[in-house]
């Protein structure tokens, strides 16, 4: 019996290194797009802002020996801030192009039913691929953030906590995405949900003005959702000034396990209308 | 008026396809290593087409044919040679030329997807500065003569391959141009719809005399249309000629099937000299078999064996190209082996 | 040419009849889209504004001016969105399905046929809001009524600008084959684009405004509005269109001999 179950988890093991090998294909088979499509956007995205908050302490008269504050970060602060949230973006974003909504479209729904590896694991599988590719990227970029002085090395104890708290992260943004991906069954174009998923996270989340310059009223609200913890809650951690609370951790998988019954419920329900209207 | 339509000299095109091993090791290898294969998918290819001739470029996947059309349309650009279309060189794409061509691919659709067929009819028309009273009543001569009437206005991701194949060949017509090609026009066709498409062509052609080149590799389309055919495999030429001298390649054979009543012998020597295909029963066998011996081989099997029924038809052309594609230095270069 | 002119307005025309066909087709899409494209505005304004809570002005330009810029930038991006954006994310499908094989063989301009055939009608909802801003901002701003008569004029300029390099960028598929990448990259110098110049060191504001001339869309018009006596980079600008038309046309023909098409 115990043989048995060895080999069936190693025939698990097998399907699941499998179908990660094909989506490393998939994503390397074009290697300047990949580039474009996934590294490019955060870097051009970390250079705006920069190039902003230079000018902007630039014009207030800040230097190295008055450093002007504004909404409580100096220069270096504020450029450690968004370096920090280039080095998150690439550990947490996902594929955000991976487009479950043309499978649904294109009807290749089918194979997946009738395939002994069902829909949900590829695309996870997808997931996984993608972020072992993104990882060794993110390593490479904080390395020479760091070496250039733009972001500083924290504790191997934070950093750890740091790369866990990541992993819960992608997690959740990869269950959103999913989400906005199986609409495909009602809608045509989904990619406008993403996109618009994406708008919301990137905003809300600090990503583009750190949170602590929004109003007060506009933060109470958002400490009811997932987005602080996206990116403005991990990148206050790295830079020192927030502790990594264990409670972080929890709301992270409750909001996880929120959109993963989703998922569920909306696979269900786009599931019967698919195959009710024949394959 | 110019002899030839089509003129190509030494016509060539070459591609270049990267290679990649599989898994992530190859994958990142090929970030800075990425080897290639060139394959000349037309090779000196030389051919010359009169105006009103219907011609088939008739060869197996990956012959080249379709590239060959595409550089007579201007699409792509040769690698070498020359060709004239017309009159001009198609890759210069010239605005007069365009209004003179038409293609018609059966594998993609030039229609747009989620509008009726009537209105990218009436962006067509505007494309080809049809006048308006010209516009209806071709038009209407088209959608009578090939039965569409009612689909005109239904969205044209709501129609049948069928009625979809129909309305492509109604939108190249729509300007009257001087020639067209037809890549696989009957692809993916019932034999119905196969036949409709094919008697359509026969007829505009007799009307209007245009040029028509026609790819394919169904043979019943070159049978049924095609007076002259071109057979081209790995990129060149490889017969030019009526279709019943590319028949004849294989010399002049005959099919002869034999029905028994009994299951024979398959063994016999008897049998080797003539390709022999029998049933799983041995109750049934088709023989090649040359011309001057068909009455001798006849009668000596009729004399010897159990003969129920048979039968004599022509060598299908499918036999001849299959026998081709395993021998091409069958053709010798349209000459036929006999 | 007039005769020219009139057969390329008919097509238009023509292209304006089945977009709006579409439109009513899809019409969860099309509410979507209104939604995203507010979404979007809001998130780029309201950035802008929070940081005018903590800092009285960037550049030397304060909120309001800050903001009729991004309004002009937003109206650029509604204008784009509607009437091109969607052409180039078809080009790079379409030329992997080799569907464009039609469109070399007809009888009009590639460009116009391939980077105008689809209209977004949904963003034009949104045109209004856009065309709000730009005079609120505008007004608080300063602008006289001699300076919104010019606002049409330099709306078209800063898009042909943008379309122009955009259509060079996107004529790089036919070498790379799998567009997409070239889309995201298309996006991230508008995204650049967005920002005035000065916000930009010395390096970087040369490579865009001189190499690679995404600078020259919104920045040189609105710096001409706040003041006539820095008109420089608005010649500069109108220079630019007529170059970059000229380089995109020879790159488009290079492009076309370059295409192989895929294989049927």
């Amino acid at each position: 019996m115990k043989i048995v179950e060895k080999c069936r988890w190693a025939v698990m093991a097998q399907k699941w290194t499998q179908t990660i090998r094909i989506w490393w294909g998939q994503y390397t088979a074009y290697r300047i797009n990949f580039f474009l499509q996934v590294i490019g956007p955060v870097l051009v995205f970390f250079f705006v802002k920069f190039s902003l908050w230079t000018e902007i302490y630039k014009g207030m008269g800040a230097t190295p020996e008055n450093p002007i504050t504004i909404g409580g970060f100096t220069l270096d602060g504020m450029l450690q801030y968004h370096g920090w949230i280039l080095v998150f973006s690439m550990l947490t974003q996902g594929n955000a192009n991976f487009d479950l909504s043309t499978d649904i479209r294109l009807g290749k729904i089918s194979t997946y039913l009738i395939y002994p590896f069902n829909f949900w694991e590829y695309h996870t599988a997808g997931f996984l691929a993608f972020q072992t590719l993104e990882w060794p990227v993110a390593f490479f970029t904080g390395s020479v953030l760091t070496i250039f002085n733009v972001i500083h090395c924290p504790s191997v104890l934070t950093l750890m906590g740091l790369l866990m708290l990541a992993m819960f992260i992608s997690v959740l943004q990869f269950a959103l995405q999913f989400l906005s991906g199986l609409v495909a069954f009602w809608l045509e174009e989904t990619w406008v949900l993403r996109v618009l998923l994406n708008i919301t996270t990137t905003f809300l989340s600090g990503a583009v003005i750190p949170l602590d310059l929004f109003p007060e009223a506009l933060r109470a609200v958002l400490a009811y959702s997932p987005f602080p913890y996206m990116v403005y809650y991990p990148v206050k951690v790295a830079m020192g000034q927030l502790s990594l609370e264990p409670q972080v951790f929890l709301i992270l998988t409750a909001w996880t396990l929120v959109f993963a019954a989703l998922n569920v419920l909306v696979w269900r329900r786009g599931l019967r209308l698919y195959t009710g209207a024949g394959m | 008026m110019m002899e030839y339509v089509i003129e190509s000299q030494n016509l060539s095109k070459t591609f270049r396809s990267y290679e990649k091993n599989p898994g992530l090791r190859g994958a990142i290898r090929s970030l800075w290593h990425r080897p290639y294969k060139e394959s000349h998918a037309v090779d000196d290819f030389n051919l010359q087409v009169k105006s009103g001739e219907m011609i088939a470029l008739l060869g197996p996947n990956g012959a080249g044919k379709t590239t060959i059309m595409k550089m007579w349309t201007g699409i792509i650009v040769p690698s070498s040679g020359q060709v004239q279309v017309i009159g001009h060189d198609p890759w210069k794409r010239d605005k007069q030329f365009r209004k003179k061509i038409a293609l018609v691919m059966g594998q993609k659709s030039q229609l747009w997807w989620d509008i009726p067929a009537l209105d990218s009819f009436l962006l067509l028309q505007k494309y080809y500065e049809i006048p308006d009273n010209e516009f209806k009543q071709r038009l209407d001569m088209l959608s009578t003569i090939l039965q569409v009437q009612d689909k005109l206005k239904i969205h044209v991701r709501k129609l049948s391959l069928g009625e979809r194949m129909k309305l492509e060949l109604l939108a190249s017509f729509l300007h009257s141009p001087d020639i067209i090609f037809l890549d696989e026009p009957t692809i993916g066709l019932d034999l119905v719809a196969q036949e409709n498409i094919r008697n359509f062509l026969l007829d505009y052609h007799r009307q209007h005399q245009c040029t028509i080149v026609v790819t394919s590799h169904y043979m019943a389309d070159v049978e049924a249309l095609c007076k002259r055919l071109i057979l081209i495999i790995g990129g060149t030429k490889h017969f030019d000629g009526p279709i019943e001298q590319f028949t004849q390649i294989l010399g002049k054979n005959k099919i002869v099937t034999f029905n028994f009543s009994q299951a024979i012998d398959h063994t016999l020597d008897l049998w080797s000299d003539f390709e022999p295909t029998w049933n799983e029963m041995r109750t049934q066998v088709a023989l090649r078999v040359p011309m001057e011996k068909l009455k001798d081989v006849t009668v000596q099997i009729l004399n010897q064996f159990p003969v129920s029924e048979f039968s004599t038809e022509k060598l299908p052309i499918e036999r001849v190209m299959k026998k081709i594609l395993e021998n091409p230095s069958l053709t010798k270069w349209g000459q036929p082996s006999s | 040419m007039m005769n020219q002119i009139k057969i390329y307005l008919a097509i238009y025309k023509k292209f304006l009849d089945c977009a709006f066909s579409r439109a009513t087709t899809f019409r969860t899409s099309f509410f979507l889209i209104v939604i995203m494209d507010l979404f979007f505005y809001a998130s780029v304004l309201g950035s802008v504004d929070f940081i005018f809570q903590h800092v009285p002005s960037i550049g030397g330009w304060n909120r309001d001016q800050f903001l009729f810029f991004l309004s002009f930038m937003l109206a650029i991006d509604n204008l784009h969105m509607s009437f091109l954006s969607e052409n180039f994310w078809i080009f790079a499908l379409d030329l992997r399905s080799g569907v464009l094989d039609y469109v070399f063989i007809r009888p009009v301009s590639s460009i116009f046929l391939i980077f105008f055939r689809s209209i977004r009608v949904s963003t034009m909802l949104n045109t209004p809001l856009v065309m709000y801003f730009l005079i609120h901002f505008g007004t608080q701003a300063g602008l006289h009524a001699f300076d919104f008569l010019l606002l049409p004029f330099l709306l078209i300029i800063s898009l042909l600008i943008m379309v122009e390099i955009e259509i060079i960028i996107s004529t790089l598929m036919f070498w790379l084959i799998e567009g997409n990448g070239i889309n995201f990259l298309r996006m991230q110098l508008q995204n650049v684009a967005r920002w005035p110049d000065f916000v930009y060191g010395q390096w970087a504001k040369r490579f865009f405004t001189l190499f690679c001339p995404v600078l020259l869309i919104g920045t040189p018009s609105v710096r001409f509005i706040f003041n006539k006596a820095d008109y420089f980079p608005l010649l500069l600008e109108f220079l630019a269109m007529i170059a970059l038309y000229i380089l995109m046309t020879k790159f488009w023909f290079y492009g076309l001999r370059k295409y192989e098409s895929a294989s049927s």
